[in-house]
């Protein structure tokens, strides 16, 4: 059965072939990077390397601030939990993934702020953010882009007052990342999290936390474990990356991710997808489109709702006419608090580089058929 | 001559900072990096007359060695 995939915020569909030329690649051909001087092993730091100078040419930092991660939620644990200082708050936003929110629960209990965004207003949505900025906050953490509906956080004015009040910023870019062009240094952010294989198009089980090199920040291991080299020391070495990448890395991953990140176009051919299904389905009579009138940028996804139908019903009914989308909370119950889809939840499309003008048709049909029924 | 570096990362963007300046070397894992960092990796110069040029191309670059042993 053909279908149209739209759930690319959970993970991007197709992944291309030369993704999985590399992992076939590093899986008959790579050691353990780091652990031996023999080709293989030679070839696996090689490739690892690759991936960290494709990293740092994408989001403008540099190949030794590069951590390879597991995903964006182990690097957003590490950079929480290793920043997370003796006092003063977290502060985030109600938009956040459970992946930021249950670490700052469970590093800041009973002190954490969280900002709850103006949908219609940027400038409105960073006065609250900066307000909360200045009441005792030790550690910044915001979603670049909401995983629900797309708004782009205004990150660059909150990453400079941040700095300029010696807080520590990290920024969750996992719906941003290889859909929106980001510069760490531009942005001014410390840290940035980034899973492989959303936007950027690689596998499951990679990611990346990403330092800005201009920051002085220092983030405490979360692992601590061998790293191939200084082994009579008895602590994790003091320098980046090998500081936070205890343990054997995920090489099939990494080799995935630098072969992604090397054919990555960044276009706006995602954006064009989603105003075009903002389009019609604010066009459609019993469809409430959620956020649509948020007056900064947008990552490719769209958050909606049928009158009187469950998000899960709605997306059930879709795949069932092969249109794929993800109902439910989508791990930020905050965001959908906020957006009054608390209860039920929202049908989210999220777009890829592999989809069409026609992908956006056959949702609009699917919802029209349901909406008529 | 082999130069000794922090680690694995650290070798290989000295490694390309210096075949931009024709001065070539492979990665290595010998036994005196190891004597000197209790493992870790180095660089083995291809060309040993060159290495206080590496040292100094690898000072401007901004990449630090933990020393040089000879082998």
């Amino acid at each position: 059965m053909s279908f149209v995939y739209l759930d690319n915020a959970a993970t991007s569909f197709p992944k291309s072939g030369a993704v999985f030329s590399a992992v076939k690649d590093a899986f008959f051909g790579c050691g353990n990077s780091g652990r031996g001087g023999h080709p293989l092993a030679i070839k696996s730091a090689e490739t690892i390397f690759a991936c960290r100078e494709a990293l740092a040419t994408l989001f403008d930092s540099t190949t030794e601030n590069v951590v390879l991660t597991s995903g964006a939620t182990a690097a957003l644990n590490m950079a929480i939990k290793g920043l997370a200082p003796k006092k003063g708050a977290a502060l985030c936003t109600a938009l956040e993934h459970n992946s930021v929110l249950r670490p700052i629960y469970s590093s800041f209990p009973n002190r954490f702020r969280i900002a709850t965004p103006q949908f219609n207003s940027r400038e409105q949505t960073a006065t609250t953010v900066l307000k909360l900025l200045k009441d005792n906050v030790g550690l910044m953490v915001l979603c670049h882009a909401s995983n629900v509906c797309g708004i782009c956080l205004p990150v660059k004015e909150l990453c400079a007052e941040a700095r300029r009040l010696g807080i520590p910023s990290v920024l969750d870019c996992a719906q941003s990342a290889g859909h929106i062009p980001i510069s760490i240094r531009d942005i001014g952010a410390d840290v940035i999290c980034v899973p492989a294989h959303k936007g950027l198009g690689g596998a499951m089980g990679a990611g990346a936390l990403i330092v800005n090199p201009e920051s002085g920040i220092s983030i405490k291991p979360l692992i601590e474990g061998g790293t191939g080299m200084a082994a009579r020391e008895p602590f994790m070495p003091p320098h980046l990356p090998e500081r936070l990448e205890a343990g054997t890395a995920n090489i099939l991953g990494i080799a995935a991710l630098a072969a992604a990140v090397g054919e990555l176009e960044i276009s706006d051919k995602e954006e064009q997808l989603r105003q075009q299904a903002v389009a019609a389905l604010k066009g459609v009579k019993g469809v409430k489109v959620y956020a649509a009138g948020w007056d900064g940028n947008y990552a490719p996804v769209v958050a909606f709702n049928i009158e009187g139908v469950p998000s899960d019903t709605v997306a059930e009914h879709l795949a069932q006419r092969g249109v794929y989308v993800r109902g439910g909370l989508h791990c930020a119950p905050l965001a959908h608090a906020a957006l009054g889809t608390g209860k039920y939840g929202a049908v989210r499309a999220s777009f890829g580089k592999g989809n069409t003008p026609s992908d956006v048709e056959a949702l609009i049909n699917g919802v029209k058929l349901l909406c008529n029924r | 001559m082999t130069l000794i570096f922090s680690s694995v990362t650290y070798a290989l963007k000295a490694q390309r900072l210096l075949a931009g300046y024709r001065i070539y070397t492979t990665l290595t894992r010998s036994p005196a990096v190891t004597a000197v960092r209790g493992c870790g990796y180095g660089l083995r110069l291809s060309e040993p007359a060159l290495a206080e040029e590496a040292k100094r191309r690898l000072a401007e670059g901004g990449i630090s060695t933990l020393g040089a042993v000879g082998e």
